[in-house]
C-alpha cells in the first residue's frame, strides 16, 4: 500500500505542486495571460473552447492512431518480405533510411503538393516518421533467433511458414514492441509537424492548425489549451503501449517480468 | 558390445545400426580438422557415451548424426540424414521456446509434423506425467528451476518416440543431486522405447552410470581413442555408483581420457 501510494502518488504531488508554484508565480508577479497564462487560465479556456478544441483533438488523434496502425502494418509487411527475401532487403533498405533521415518538415510541403487529399498527405508525413522504428526493430527481431531452436525446427523438417509462425515472429515480438513504443511518441509528433507544414487551410483541421492560428491572434491561453491536448494524447499512447507490451509479454519475457521502475 | 538386457524391443533386431558414422573427416574453412578417421556405430537399444576433452568435435558427430552438418570426407548414416524426422536432439540449454507454455513445448515436435492440439494431448500428457511435470503444463519455462526445464526437454525430445535420441551435455550445467536424479530417471524412460542413443559429456562418472559403452575421443582432430563396455545391468541397479566395479571401470575411463595423445 505505502509503495504503492509512493508509485503513483510522487509523481502526481510533484505535479500538482508545479502547477500551484505556476499559479503563484503568475498571480503574485502580475504577468499578462498573453506572455503566460496561469494554470487555472488555461483551464477556463479549455472549457470556454471544448466544443470546437474537441473537434480538432478528434482530427489530430485519427491522423496519429491512423498513422500509427499504417506504421505497424507497413513495418511488419516489409520486415517479413525482408526476412523472406534478403535480395529485396538488400535492394530497399538504403530507401527506408533515405526516408527515415530525411527531416519530415523538408518534405512534408513536397507531400502535400504531390497528395490532393489534405488528411491522406498528413497520414503519410506520418507514416514516414513513425514506420522506421517498427521495420528495423521488427527485422532484428525476425533475425534473433535462438540457433539451437533453429536447429530443432530444422532437425524436425519444419516448413518455411512453420518457422515463420512458430519462431521467428514469436522471437520478433519483443522487438516489435520495443519499436511499437518509439513509433507511437513519434506518430504523434509526425501528425504534429505535418499539420504545421500545412498551415490552418482546410476545413477539418487539427491541434497543431488551432496552435498556429491562436498564435496569429496572440490568444496564449488557447495555444496552451491545444498544447496541453497534445501532452495528454502523448502520455495516453505512451500509456497504452506499455500497458499492452506488458499484457503481450508478461509471463516470459525478462523486460516486462522482472520488477520494473 | 555390451550384452542387452532382455527387453520389449520396439523393433525387431538384426537391422543394420541407426547411428554410424565410418571413416569421417571434417574440415572448417581455414584447415582446422575437427574429426578425423572418426569411426562409430550405435543400433537401437544402445546407449553410446561419447567421452573426450573439451573441443574435441564430440558435438560435431551429434551434428552430422542430425544432418545439421555435412562431413568433408566419409559416410555418416542415420534416421535424420536418409530425411526421417526420426531423430530427437537434447541440448546442453533446454532450449525451450520462452513465449509458449510446457505443454506446447513438450506438443513442438508432433505439431511441426501436422498434428492439432486436440491430436497429441494425450500423448504430451503422458510424457508430462512421466518426466514429473505433470501439474506444470500450463508453466512458462521461465518458471521452472534449471533440473524442470531439462526434464520438459527430455520429455519434448522423446515426445515422438524417436528411433535415435542425441544427448549434447546435457546435465552439464545442473547441480550434483539434481544430475544424478535425472540419471536414474533417463534410463527409466529410456528403458521403454530403447532408441539408439549417442549421449555426450565430458564427465566420466555419468557416462559410466548411463551407458553400455563409453567411447573416449582423442583432442582435436577427434578419433576413437579407446572403448569400454560397461558390463552392467541396465538400468543400473541401486548401490551402483558406489560398486567397486563402478569405481574401476571409471578408474580406467579416466587414465584412458588423460592417455589419449
Amino acid at each position: 500500500m505505502t509503495r504503492l501510494l509512493a508509485r503513483g502518488g510522487l509523481p502526481a504531488a510533484t505535479l500538482l505542486a508545479l502547477g500551484l508554484a505556476w499559479e503563484l508565480l503568475v498571480r503574485w508577479a502580475e504577468i499578462p495571460a498573453y506572455t503566460l497564462p496561469a494554470p487555472s487560465r488555461i483551464a477556463l479556456t479549455l472549457w470556454q473552447n471544448a466544443p470546437s478544441l474537441a473537434a480538432s483533438w478528434w482530427f489530430t488523434l485519427r491522423i496519429t492512431f491512423g498513422a500509427l496502425a499504417l506504421a505497424c502494418a507497413g513495418g511488419v509487411l516489409i520486415a517479413a518480405a525482408f526476412a523472406l527475401l534478403p535480395t529485396l532487403e538488400r535492394a530497399l533498405w538504403p530507401v527506408a533510411v533515405v526516408l527515415q533521415v530525411t527531416p519530415i518538415v523538408a518534405i512534408a510541403p513536397l507531400i502535400l503538393i504531390y497528395v490532393p487529399s489534405t488528411t491522406a498527405a498528413l497520414l503519410l508525413c506520418a507514416w514516414i516518421v513513425a514506420f522506421f522504428p517498427i521495420l528495423s526493430n521488427t527485422v532484428i527481431g525476425l533475425r534473433a533467433v535462438d540457433a539451437n531452436l533453429r536447429d530443432l525446427f530444422a532437425l524436425y523438417g519444419a516448413s518455411p511458414w512453420q518457422r515463420l509462425a512458430l519462431l521467428r515472429a514469436p522471437s520478433a515480438l519483443p522487438y516489435f514492441l520495443a519499436g511499437l513504443k518509439i513509433s507511437g511518441g513519434l506518430s504523434l509528433i509526425g501528425a504534429v509537424t505535418a499539420e504545421m507544414v500545412a498551415g490552418a487551410a482546410g476545413r477539418e483541421t487539427g491541434l497543431a492548425s488551432r496552435i498556429l492560428e491562436a498564435s496569429f491572434r496572440t490568444e496564449t491561453p488557447k495555444m496552451f489549451a491545444a498544447l496541453v491536448l497534445l501532452v495528454l494524447t502523448g502520455v495516453l499512447i505512451f500509456a497504452l503501449l506499455h500497458a499492452l507490451s506488458r499484457w503481450w509479454l508478461g509471463p516470459w519475457h525478462a523486460s516486462e517480468s522482472a520488477a520494473g521502475p | 558390445m555390451a550384452a542387452q538386457a532382455p527387453g520389449p524391443a520396439r523393433r525387431d533386431g538384426g537391422t543394420p545400426p541407426r547411428l554410424a558414422l565410418h571413416d569421417v573427416h571434417v574440415r572448417f574453412a581455414g584447415g582446422v580438422a575437427a574429426l578425423a578417421g572418426f569411426t562409430l556405430q550405435a543400433g537401437e537399444g544402445d546407449f553410446v557415451a561419447l567421452l573426450g576433452p573439451s573441443g574435441c568435435g564430440k558435438s560435431t558427430v551429434l551434428r552430422l548424426l542430425a544432418g545439421l552438418q555435412a562431413p568433408s570426407q566419409g559416410t555418416v548414416s542415420s534416421p535424420a540424414v536418409a530425411g526421417l524426422a526420426d531423430t530427437a536432439f537434447v541440448f546442453q540449454e533446454p532450449t525451450l521456446m520462452p513465449w509458449a507454455s510446457v505443454f506446447d513445448n513438450v506438443w513442438l515436435p508432433l505439431r511441426l509434423a501436422g498434428q492439432s492440439r486436440a491430436q497429441a494431448a494425450g500423448r504430451v500428457h503422458e510424457l508430462l506425467r512421466a518426466v514429473g511435470l505433470a501439474d506444470f503444463g500450463h508453466a512458462y519455462p521461465a518458471q521452472l528451476s534449471g533440473g524442470m526445464k531439462m526434464r520438459a526437454s527430455i520429455a519434448r525430445a522423446l515426445v515422438t518416440r524417436p528411433a535415435a535420441l542425441l544427448m549434447d551435455e546435457p546435465f552439464a550445467a545442473l547441480d550434483d543431486l539434481t544430475r544424478q536424479k535425472l540419471h536414474a530417471d533417463l534410463l527409466s524412460w529410456w528403458q521403454r522405447t530403447r532408441p539408439a542413443t549417442l549421449f555426450v559429456t565430458h564427465d566420466v562418472a555419468e557416462a559410466v552410470m548411463l551407458s553400455h559403452r563409453v567411447v573416449v575421443m582423442t583432442p582435436r582432430p577427434g578419433r576413437v581413442a579407446a572403448q569400454f563396455v560397461v558390463d552392467a545391468p541396465h538400468p543400473r541397479p541401486a548401490g551402483f555408483r558406489h560398486d567397486a566395479r563402478f569405481h574401476a571401470l571409471c578408474r580406467q575411463v579416466a587414465e584412458a581420457l588423460e592417455r589419449s595423445p
